[in-house]
């Protein structure tokens, strides 16, 4: 079994997640049994997961694997009338939940989760003063899996996470921390194997769940650390035999311009250093010239793998090419999560220049992203009168009617692993304008052919481009024709063969 | 069911748990089912009814009732239990008390109840920061009985309480009002299928009382032996059931003006909801007359003692009188300001000075720093040779046997138990003759003598009078023994039957009217 190692899979992602995501949907299309592993705590997890095409029997989560949860097939829809209160409590419910009353004591409020009617997402239980003073947690799926205690000054001391038979399975105690927020400082596992662990790390807790997954499915099954920050040490620490790989869905040196030689990113210096290394089976980046910069750094001592993190999707690859001329006019695209590492200021600057050759041409930034970034670009947007040009518009899973809407898209990074939107892009047939950063560009864009590599930093070159294409339809077909082209390098073979050679050569 | 409510049950009973106790024992004797009920949470609640005699079926705890732990057949939790792993080290800090270490740190100090056994007490945990987080308890039983959760201020916020099936079924939540005051809310989880919550615990003891009455089909009688603890929860009760307030003490302040004084703080709320009772139990004549006399006939009033001589003391064979310490006076009661044990020293020095071989025995626990005092009384008399302070006893009886005469010098009593059981074994007694109890026990100038309150003098001569006269102490002796038959099994399960009577009637005219 692979297991792939991560934090949380959130509503909105970012490139690990996808990786993994589309990873999993590869590995269940070539019949090799696969997890995503989650570590946190997550109620809605299972109801997430629908959005990107995943089942349960695609997702280990660690706590669902301790409260014994994570196989639950009964799924339902729990409302308050499952609730244990008793008739005489009177229930005053709106679309967002219920206040619980005796008398005229405010006993408990029921919230549902946001976007369901009446499904209940927690029970708050107040003391007669109306304070909070303890929280009942339940799962999508329609169960109680938590209760969290609170104290006099009202803030957080313990949580308890259940069986499905009510017995305490984890117990999470709270301190104050120097912000005077909720610390956590240790954490109980109750009764498991007949003995009670306790931790007093995430990482020391995620490092036990793992060899107790390795465990259970019979030892040597594969590990790929995916999110460095959190996955990284716990897969070192890791004491049963097992097959481990770190992956690299960023960057590995601090500097973007010097793989080679900078120093490396904190998240990867135990990895790979000497002792790190002998834990390890390999190393898996996305691209060749990653895979080449880690290799000369390592001087060949370990091995790299290369291989692609998306693939084109059989629904996909069963679609009809979409041509330029029934593509919206003029519609340059930017997909990504948004950040200043993504220098999206410098693309609409590039088009704000692209805008004045070809008033009819439109951009639109597709995207999620930290507030104040979204906002600083909004108001360079309407600074420069282009409010009604480019567009902002929200994250979704699926976006093949946006890709195939558009005409060229362009990226102005400063560093990544491998844009995966960028993948996404040239499956769907898009030219790719792009600087040449590391890494990505260099593998996408045969320059010339299927789009442009523009050196970093020149927003009049970007522009040019991008208006040379506009401006000559059959070129832009002609570009077009040829990203679907490229882009068979990423068809469901291609990258799994790479994953094959990994398999074979671990086995 | 006869259920006799009490709040508490410990090892140091006073008199109304030793009545209760007694009366259980006739009712039992008797065939009339009975149990007494307690709403107090003791993790030695068990030990302690075990030690008295009375078998878990004879009790009725709140925390029992409501966790299941009414009879419970569990192994006693050992340190073993804990189930530690080996990254876990025990190191011991004294000879009961354990440290589990991790990582150099602290994480909990286990304190054992059984060193020899390795039996779980309870345990305080501790965060790597040195915090506690909790602190657990184990019933006497064996079993975790008592959570206690501590917040980011130290405080105990939170207390969960568990059965012998390690669920919580009730919650204590410790809150802060608005005039920074601790306060307490209370949920009940997992009860017959519903969580309930109460805004304190005299919401949760009128629904307790509510489902002791529904739980079980039949005509049941409570009978509040602690009035200030159960009145309102009584009161406030949903379902119908036969009451009885039974007085245990003088029901006003001023026993010189019985109709017009204002009400002993213990009975205040009591009587002034005399309507909620369907009937009133005294045990003394005189006080039956006077709450007749000041409330009438309505609810209907009892004269039913309090003490029962068992068949057991009363064919037992006489203490050979000779076999008695030589001048050997004794007061058996608490250690309390109103028991006046300071006027009996200085009676009792009075007597020293006529007979300096003449010994006095307190015995007893003290309330307060009673004691204390007394003993610096006794030192400024300078009598430590002659004046004992011997403690509580289970083992009254052999007090009794030993001593020639025994004193209760009280200002006030509710009947005095110690009267009827030491005049039971032949123990002549000299006694104030206030309210209530003496008059009706004491055969004044055949079994014992009667005297005035605050007469020091008169209760120092009385003593004098005995002991000056060995051959009539002798005969007050021989006539202790036999006025006790006034209060046999028998004659006192009489006295019962007008109540008892009264009860079923209740129920058969409820029954006619639904």
């Amino acid at each position: 079994m692979f297991y792939f190692l991560n934090q949380y899979l959130f509503e909105r992602n970012s490139g690990v997640e996808h990786a993994e995501i589309q990873r999993i949907k590869l590995f269940k299309l070539k019949g090799q049994p696969a997890q995503l592993i989650t570590r946190d705590f997550d109620r809605h997890l299972h109801q997430t997961i629908l959005r990107f095409g995943l089942t349960d029997a695609d997702l280990l989560n660690q706590y669902d694997f301790f409260q014994e949860v994570a196989d639950f097939a009964d799924t339902r829809e729990l409302r308050i009338d499952a609730l244990p209160f008793p008739a005489s409590y009177q229930v005053d419910a709106d679309a967002n939940g219920a206040r619980v009353t005796n008398g005229d004591r405010l006993v408990a409020q029921v919230i549902y989760i946001p976007g369901t009617i009446g499904q209940i997402d927690q029970v708050q239980y107040f003391d007669p003063t109306g304070n909070l003073v303890q929280s009942d947690l339940y799962d999508w799926r329609g169960f109680k899996t938590a209760e969290q205690y609170f104290g006099q000054d009202g803030q957080l001391i313990t949580e308890y996470f259940f069986r499905l038979d009510g017995t305490r399975v984890i117990e999470k105690n709270y301190v104050k921390d120097t912000q005077g927020n909720p610390l956590n400082t240790l954490i109980s596992l109750r009764e498991y194997h007949n003995h009670n662990f306790d931790f007093t790390s995430e990482d020391d807790f995620f490092a036990f769940f793992l060899d107790q997954v390795n465990r259970k499915n019979g030892l040597h099954n594969s590990f790929i650390a995916d999110r460095p920050g959190m996955a990284n040490a716990p897969l070192l620490a890791m004491t049963s035999p097992a097959k481990c790989y770190v992956f690299f869905p960023i960057a590995h040196a601090i500097d973007p311009k010097k793989q080679q030689t900078a120093p490396l990113d904190g998240f990867y210096q135990e990895a790979l250093s000497p002792v790190g290394l002998t834990k390890l089976n390999g190393l898996i980046t996305m691209t060749e010239q990653q895979r080449d910069d880690l290799e000369q750094r390592l001087n060949g001592q370990e091995r790299v793998y290369a291989i692609p993190g998306n693939f084109i999707a059989p629904e996909q690859a069963k679609r009809e090419r979409v041509l330029i001329n029934t593509r919206m006019y003029h519609r340059l695209l930017f997909v990504g999560r948004i950040g200043p590492e993504k220098q999206l200021d410098q693309l609409i600057h590039a088009f704000e220049l692209v805008h004045n050759g070809i008033p009819d041409a439109t951009l639109e930034i597709r995207g999620y992203g930290d507030p104040n970034t979204t906002d600083q670009l909004k108001q360079l947007a309407s600074g420069l009168n282009l409010a009604d040009s480019v567009q902002f518009m929200d994250y979704e899973p699926d976006l093949t009617a946006v890709y195939d809407n558009a005409q060229v898209f362009a990226l102005t990074s400063q560093v990544d692993a491998e844009p995966l939107a960028m993948i996404e892009a040239q499956i769907h047939g898009l030219p790719l304008v792009s600087y040449n950063f590391n890494y990505g560009p260099q593998t996408l864009i045969d320059d010339g052919t299927n789009g442009y590599l523009v050196a970093p930093g020149k927003v009049f070159a970007l522009a040019n481009r991008i208006m040379e294409l506009f401006r000559d339809p059959t070129k832009l077909q002609n570009f077009s024709t040829a990203a679907y082209a490229s882009s068979q390098r990423y068809s469901a073979d291609a990258v799994w063969a790479k994953w094959q050679q990994l398999i074979d050569e671990n086995q | 069911m006869y259920y006799f409510l009490n709040d508490n049950m410990q090892a140091q009973k006073s008199g109304i748990e030793h009545a209760e106790i007694k009366r259980l024992q006739l009712f039992k004797h008797f065939k009339v089912p009975a149990q007494i009920v307690t709403r107090q949470f003791a993790l030695d609640l068990h030990q302690v009814m075990a030690q008295a005699k009375i078998a878990d079926a004879e009790l009725v705890n709140l925390f029992d009732f409501f966790t299941g732990a009414r009879q419970a057949n569990v192994t006693p939790q050992r340190l073993k239990d804990l189930k530690l792993t080996k990254d876990h080290r025990l190191v011991a800090d004294d000879k009961q008390t354990v440290a589990v270490m991790a990582q150099g740190q602290r994480r909990a100090t286990v304190t054992l109840r059984h060193v020899k056994h390795q039996t779980l007490d309870h345990i305080q945990y501790f965060e790597p920061n040195g915090q506690t987080t909790k602190m657990v308890w184990y019933d006497t039983r064996g079993f975790l009985s008592l959570e206690q959760y501590f917040d980011w201020g130290g405080k105990i916020v939170r207390e969960q309480y568990l059965g012998p099936d390690h669920q919580v079924h009730l919650v204590r939540l410790r809150y802060l009002n608005r005039q920074n005051e601790e306060c307490e809310s209370w949920r009940l989880l997992h009860y017959q299928g519903h969580d309930y919550e109460f805004a304190g615990f005299n919401e949760l003891t009128r629904f307790f009382l509510d489902e002791l009455n529904r739980r079980t089909a039949g005509q049941h009688v409570m009978i509040c032996d602690r009035t200030v603890e159960y009145g309102w929860a009584l009161f406030n009760m949903r379902t119908r059931v036969f009451k009885v307030l039974h007085l245990h003490n003088d029901h006003v302040n001023d026993p010189s003006d019985m109709l017009h004084s204002s009400f002993n703080s213990n009975y205040a709320h009591a009587l002034n909801n005399l309507d909620q009772w369907q009937a009133v139990v005294a045990a003394t004549p005189q006080q039956t007359q006077d709450m007749i006399d000041r409330f009438g006939t309505t609810p209907p009033e009892y004269t039913i003692p309090v003490g029962i001589v068992s068949d057991a003391t009363l064919t037992a064979r006489h203490q050979d009188w000779d076999a008695r310490e030589s001048q050997l006076i004794v007061q058996v009661a608490r250690l309390a300001p109103e028991k006046q044990p300071d006027q009996a020293v200085k009676a009792f020095q009075i007597v020293h000075e006529r007979y300096p071989q003449a010994h006095l025995e307190f015995w007893g626990y003290s309330n307060g720093d009673t004691e204390t005092q007394l003993r610096q009384q006794v030192a400024a008399a300078g009598l430590q040779d002659f004046v004992l302070f011997k403690g509580y006893t289970e083992d009254v009886n052999q007090v009794y046997n030993r001593a020639q005469i025994g004193i209760l010098p009280s200002r006030a009593e509710g009947f005095s138990l110690m009267l009827l059981e030491a005049q039971a074994h032949g123990l002549p007694m000299i006694a104030n003759d206030i309210k209530y109890g003496p008059a009706a026990i004491i055969q004044d100038g055949k079994t014992g003598i009667l005297t005035q309150n605050d007469d020091i003098q008169g209760l120092a001569q009385a003593m004098i009078d005995l002991l000056s006269n060995p051959a009539q102490l002798r005969n007050f002796s021989e006539a202790a023994y036999e006025s006790s038959e006034r209060y046999s099994e028998a004659a006192v399960m009489t006295q019962w039957q007008g109540l008892i009577q009264q009860a079923q009637q209740f129920y058969q005219a409820s029954a006619k009217e639904g």
